[in-house]
């Protein structure tokens, strides 16, 4: 179920090793938890790759370091093309944890053959469960949903062992009536028109024209 | 609508400089799809609107569109045959400032097949370098 890391100890830490380790390959990580001391770590590109296409939560870790742990965080480069870090938490398997999941829609809602827009509010939740049993993702069937009605959290089936920590009434899914088309003149009408300035103290306009 | 600020603190605003990538409003938030920047440059707000109408003429009735970006800073210029001279000129259009990162537009309840062909439509209208982009997994 857990996705296996190869990791190596990396002894030198800071930007410049970091990049350097990047261009070679690999991605550094950091392993903490459980009060004890931190381990700076190095996974191949291609497990962290691996991983992230099981969209996988609990990973075990290899090699160097023996033990289990939790993606607790990832850190992407601004383009959202590779990850520039992992963090690692160290957890036991019975003990509970907070994740934050992916919903997934289940059927098709009643409501978009009716002519409405299905949307999607949130499309992942935060629950907390035991670290060997993490949901893959959490169902919401939407096949009863109708034009301007809308699901909440509290209508989500949750697995055995499985809490929400989002609020029970936060609306996740919705189907909305179809808007007419808007019309284009408007635009015309708004050429030339400025914005009102904020003016120090005055009422009316205060820089100098 | 042409989009633009409703009040101001000021009507000009000095020309700036675009440095680095996008720290923020560079993932998939609010729909399934997106579409992002590669370079850095400005969007003027004609051009978001433009780039609205080709998107929603696809779309239309099916999914729905967010616009990611807002034209806040106001671009002057100095009427033709002018003398150089008598100060800044007056505001001429108003326009989003991208970084390469910025997610531009988004698109939910919709298939990717259908995001991708409203997106290439959608590309066209714009000036700067664009990719497509998914929602990246929780």
């Amino acid at each position: 179920m857990a996705d296996v890391l190869n990791v190596v100890k990396r002894e030198q830490t800071g930007s410049t090793a970091s990049r350097r380790l990047r261009l070679s390959g690999q991605v550094p990580a950091v392993l903490y938890g459980h009060g004890q001391d931190n381990q700076h770590l190095a996974i191949p590109k291609a497990d962290v790759r691996l991983l992230l296409r099981h969209h996988g939560k609990m990973v075990e870790l290899k090699g160097a370091v023996k033990e289990t742990a939790l993606v607790s965080e990832l850190h992407w480069d601004p383009l959202g093309i590779e990850v520039l870090h992992m963090d690692l938490q160290r957890v036991d398997l019975n003990e509970r944890v907070e994740v934050t999941v992916p919903i997934h829609i289940h059927g098709e809602p009643a409501g978009t053959r009716e002519g409405g827009i299905f949307l999607e509010n949130q499309h992942q939740i935060d629950i907390t469960c035991s670290a060997g049993n993490i949901p893959e993702n959490v169902v919401m069937h939407v096949a009863d949903l109708h034009v301007g009605a809308n699901l909440t959290a509290a209508d989500l089936e949750l697995p055995e062992g499985v809490e929400l920590i989002s609020p029970p009434e936060l609306v996740v899914c919705t189907v909305a009536a179809p808007k007419g088309s808007q019309s284009d003149d408007e635009a015309e009408a708004n050429i030339g028109a400025e914005p009102e300035v904020i003016s120090k103290g005055g009422d009316g306009d205060g820089d100098k024209e | 609508m042409a989009l633009m600020p409703k009040r101001v603190k000021h009507r000009k605003s000095q020309r700036g400089r675009i440095k680095g990538s996008a720290t923020r409003g560079n993932t998939v938030v609010f729909g399934d799809y997106g579409i992002q920047s590669l370079d850095a440059g400005w969007v003027k707000a004609t051009t978001i609107e433009a780039g609205r109408i080709a998107a929603q003429q696809y779309v239309r009735g099916e999914g729905k569109l967010y616009i990611r970006i807002f034209p806040d800073k106001s671009v002057t210029s100095t009427p033709l045959e002018t003398r150089m001279g008598k100060g800044k000129g007056e505001p001429d259009f108003w326009a989003a400032v991208v970084k390469p990162g910025t997610i531009m537009y988004e698109l939910g309840g919709v298939t990717e097949q259908q995001a991708k062909v409203c997106f290439a439509r959608l590309a066209s209208k714009l000036p700067v370098k664009v990719r497509f982009v998914e929602r990246r997994p929780a």
